[in-house]
Formats: structure tokens, sequence, C-alpha cells
């Protein structure tokens, strides 16, 4: 089954690197983008153009980035914690691997926690980690009919 | 060195997860206890871990669902409930595929949630892909910072 990644990233460099790592490694499912914080919530909410969940589905995994205009990734996911119905799985992708953000990102329900390589080479390395790991070995939660989308666009 | 615990009844079990972690050539401690009380004996160093010298909580918790006296959910709601714990990665690793189980236990707090296989060469690469990701690639608050994609 095709399961929609949506990766919240503002720097098109590691969009770039990411997404071409994904391919790379085999990785089929459907990669959406938003380029900021307040994009990744109106995404979820389903607000604006997001609401077309055709072509905007609800992710099963999202690749949170830390430092993010507007929204901090902290905040996004602390929203998405806070919504009711199917749990998203949230892996948070960082430049640095700081203690507190580390501690912050697991006391606000961090599935994950990864460090972006320093080189480009690497990120294949990262994106193999994601697809072994968490499109390979883990169970999602199941998408729960009407209890799917965050902020209610059905 | 980085410790999981494992939190298993079932003795072929314990022994396929034992042999797995030791064959996966990734350095860690398995400690192992057998019902939800002695997991939660364990984590508070109280009854019979009140003189371990392990002093270290462990970096990732693999837990069945169906365990005797206190069941893999509540011993989940227990740890997820306490702060000093709340952070540690627990991985559901279990025979139970029911959607319901699932949807509980990351409404609970699971970090992961993976489905045992019968398939015992299936279980062993399972078993050092997950050791690789959770004690070699992925960050956790516990550990010492080490990284990395290096290998």
């Amino acid at each position: 089954m095709k399961n929609t990644i949506l990766q919240v990233e503002d720097d098109p460099n590691d969009v770039f690197l990411l997404q071409y790592a994904l391919i790379k490694v085999g990785v089929n499912d459907p990669v959406q983008v938003a380029g900021d914080g307040q994009e990744a919530l109106d995404y979820l909410a389903g607000v604006g153009k997001f609401a077309d969940r055709k072509a905007y589905p609800l992710p099963g995994l999202v690749l949170l980035d830390l430092k993010l205009p507007y929204v901090m990734g902290l905040e996004v996911l602390k929203w998405i914690r806070q919504q009711p119905g199917t749990p998203r799985i949230v892996i948070i992708l960082s430049a640095s691997g700081q203690k507190t953000d580390i501690a912050a990102a697991y006391h606000l329900g961090a599935n994950g926690f990864l460090v972006k390589p320093a080189e480009a080479g690497k990120f294949q390395d990262m994106a193999k980690a994601i697809k072994d790991y968490w499109l390979t070995q883990n169970i999602p939660p199941a998408e729960v009919a009407g209890a799917g989308a965050p902020g209610g666009s059905r | 060195m980085k410790t999981v615990l494992l939190v298993e009844d079932n003795e072929d079990d314990i022994l396929l997860t034992k042999l797995a972690c030791e064959r996966s050539g990734i350095p860690h401690r398995l400690d192992i206890v057998t019902d939800g009380y002695a997991a939660v004996d364990y984590l508070t160093r109280t009854g019979i871990y009140a003189d371990c010298t392990h002093h270290f909580l462990p970096d990732l918790i693999f837990l069945d669902v169906k365990l005797p006296k206190r069941s893999g959910m509540e011993v989940l709601e227990w740890i997820r409930g306490r702060p000093k714990l709340a952070n540690i990665p627990i991985i559901m690793l279990t025979n139970s595929s029911d959607p319901a189980d699932i949807h509980q236990a990351y409404k609970l707090g699971v970090t992961s949630y993976l489905l045992k296989t019968a398939d015992a060469e299936e279980f062993k690469n399972a078993v050092r892909l997950i050791l690789k990701y959770w004690i070699l690639l992925n960050m956790a608050q516990t550990s010492d910072l080490q990284y990395s994609f290096a290998n």
C-alpha cells in the first residue's frame, strides 16, 4: 500500500537530497513537502488547498526538521500529538543531535530522532534506515474511518 | 554499552530473541523480565532488583502485549506516566496484529510496533535490523550520543 510521506523541511537542498536518497534506496511512496511549520500544520489540518485529500493525502510518516520558519518543529510535533484520531509516526530529522532537542522531542512524543548527515553522500544511509525500519519493519496505526483528519476537513 | 530490556513471558520467544540478539553482531546488553510486575520492579530498582549493580536505565524496551500479572499495555501506560522513564523508546514486539491493539499502543505512546515472525531466519534478520536502527542510528535520550551513518 502506498503510504504518503510528509517531509517538513525549509532547506531546499535537504529536500532535494532526501528525496533523491529515498528514490535511490527504492522508496516508492509519494513524498509531499511542507516548506515551513505553518504549512505543515495547514497540510495536516487540511486547510486551504490541502483540503483536497486526493491531492494531499494524510501522511503515514512525517519527517520533521526542528528549525523551521514560522512554527518550529517541536511545536508541529506537539500539535500533532494533541490531535484526536489516527496517531502519526513522526521522525525528527535534525541537523544537530543536541541532548535538549532529543529530550524535548521524545517528551513530546516523537517516534524517532535521526541526525542529518553533514555529507550529501550519506543521505542514502539515512534514507535506508528510514526505509528498512519505519517503512518495512514497523507496523503503523491503521487509519480509523472518520477519525483520521485532525482539524477536520471531512 | 547500551542496554535492551526484553519483557516477555513465552520461553520460546525469549530464547529466539536472545539468540537473534546475540547473533546480530551489534554490541548491547540484553536484560530479560518475564511479567509486567517484574518490568516495573526492574525499572524502579525495587523488589528483586533492589540490589542490582547495573544502575542504568535501558536504552530500549521490547515489550510483549500479552503478559502475566500486568499486561503490556498497562506497563506501557505506567512507563509513559513516569517522567523519568517517559522518554525511553518502547517497541511492542508482539504476535498481535489486531488493529485495536496497534491503535491503543500508539495512543498510549508506544514508539514502534513490530510483529514477531514465526520464521526463525526472518526473525533473526528483523532483530538485526531493529537493533541496528535503535542502537547504531537513532538518537535516544538515555544513550551516549554515539552516532552514525558512517558504516
